[in-house]
């Protein structure tokens, strides 16, 4: 009787203990391990460009892609820092934003400087109507980390 | 000459209008939800946001999922059981300043306005007003709001085993620098 009590304790503290962990698990800040793509960037604008919302979503949402790009300009917003990129198309933003725990890595990263970034894709907006304030369309990519 | 003439008025013309147009696509949204036994927040620092100074307009875009949780689970939750992000990827807000007279864009200041508009959100419109402030400074204009929905108006469903934790009131707060808008 004794060892099946001890047996449902300890069965008890584990799941407890499991259930604690997950549900303080710290979020993933930086997006890191085998990247789901490696495409020129080129390849993800054409994408954002073409797609519908929906199908660009199921392609690369919340997926690690990895590429090489050219900074146009840095944006240091409270702390964290947002990369523009490059793109070749007036009408196409890309952001790569990361998170302040790897803001001392960036520091020497300017505009016009080559880059290898890997970083979770959180989808496109596009613009509603010719007369959209909004007239970009934006692709959006979070958790970045500097390759190299 | 008639023609240099026409292409340089044109171009003045065009250069004007771009003028009129403050944008950023790095602005930062934040929101929280207090409940007795729990209060966590999230930031979204890349909004997107434009002004049209003479229209009085205002429009701002936030993709869903650039929302950043500090735990794990919290994100998962919030994009795939309530705000269906798959389904309902983007929010987005669109108004007009009340009181865009009591503006001055051209001189530095901060202006109290009322901004009535839509709000819609996982798939759901809704008029609603926010009072905020617009911050000119020099070249570049800010932002800043401070006000709360309901979950319930816009059809996110919390449930009930978490109405402890998770707020159906939630607060959020608005920060955006927008510079004038310029064609590459």
């Amino acid at each position: 009787m004794k060892k099946i009590i001890l047996v449902l304790v300890v069965i008890a503290v584990s799941v407890g203990a499991i259930g604690y962990y997950l549900w303080n698990k710290p979020s993933e800040f930086v997006s890191d391990g085998k990247p789901d793509f490696q495409i020129p960037l080129i390849e993800l604008t054409n994408d954002g460009k073409n797609l519908s919302d929906s199908i660009f979503g199921t392609k690369y949402v919340g997926k690690a892609i990895q590429f090489d790009a050219e900074v146009e300009s840095v944006v240091d917003n409270k702390g964290s820092k947002t990369f523009t990129l490059k793109t070749n198309d007036d009408d196409m933003v890309v952001n790569a934003g990361f998170h302040e725990s790897i803001s001392n890595k960036l520091t020497k990263i300017v505009a016009g400087d080559k880059v290898k970034l890997q970083c979770d894709c959180s989808g496109v907006t596009k613009p509603e109507s010719e007369d959209d304030l909004l007239s970009e369309i934006e692709i959006n990519l979070t958790r970045c980390n500097l390759i190299k | 000459m008639k023609k240099n003439i026409l292409f340089s008025l044109s171009v003045m013309l065009l250069g004007f209008a771009n003028a009129q147009i403050y944008s950023t696509s790095t602005g930062t949204v934040s929101f929280v939800s207090k409940t007795k036994f729990e209060e966590f927040s999230a930031y979204n620092k890349q909004t997107q946001a434009a002004i049209s100074v003479n229209k009085g307009t205002v429009q701002f875009k936030l993709p869903i999922n650039s929302f950043q949780f500090e735990k794990d689970l919290m994100q998962t939750h919030f994009q795939e059981n309530y705000m269906e992000s798959a389904t309902f990827p983007t929010s987005i807000f669109k108004g007009k300043i009340k009181n865009l007279s009591e503006v001055k864009f051209t001189t530095d200041g901060t202006y109290e306005v009322e901004v009535p508009g839509s709000l819609e959100m996982h798939g759901v419109t809704k008029e609603i007003e926010v009072k905020g402030s617009i911050v000119v400074k020099g070249k570049s204009i800010t932002l800043l709001a401070d006000f709360s929905i309901e979950c319930a108006d816009y059809g996110i469903k919390i449930p009930k085993n978490n109405v402890s934790q998770i707020s159906n009131t939630i607060n959020i707060k608005v920060d955006c620098t927008l510079s004038p808008k310029k064609k590459k």
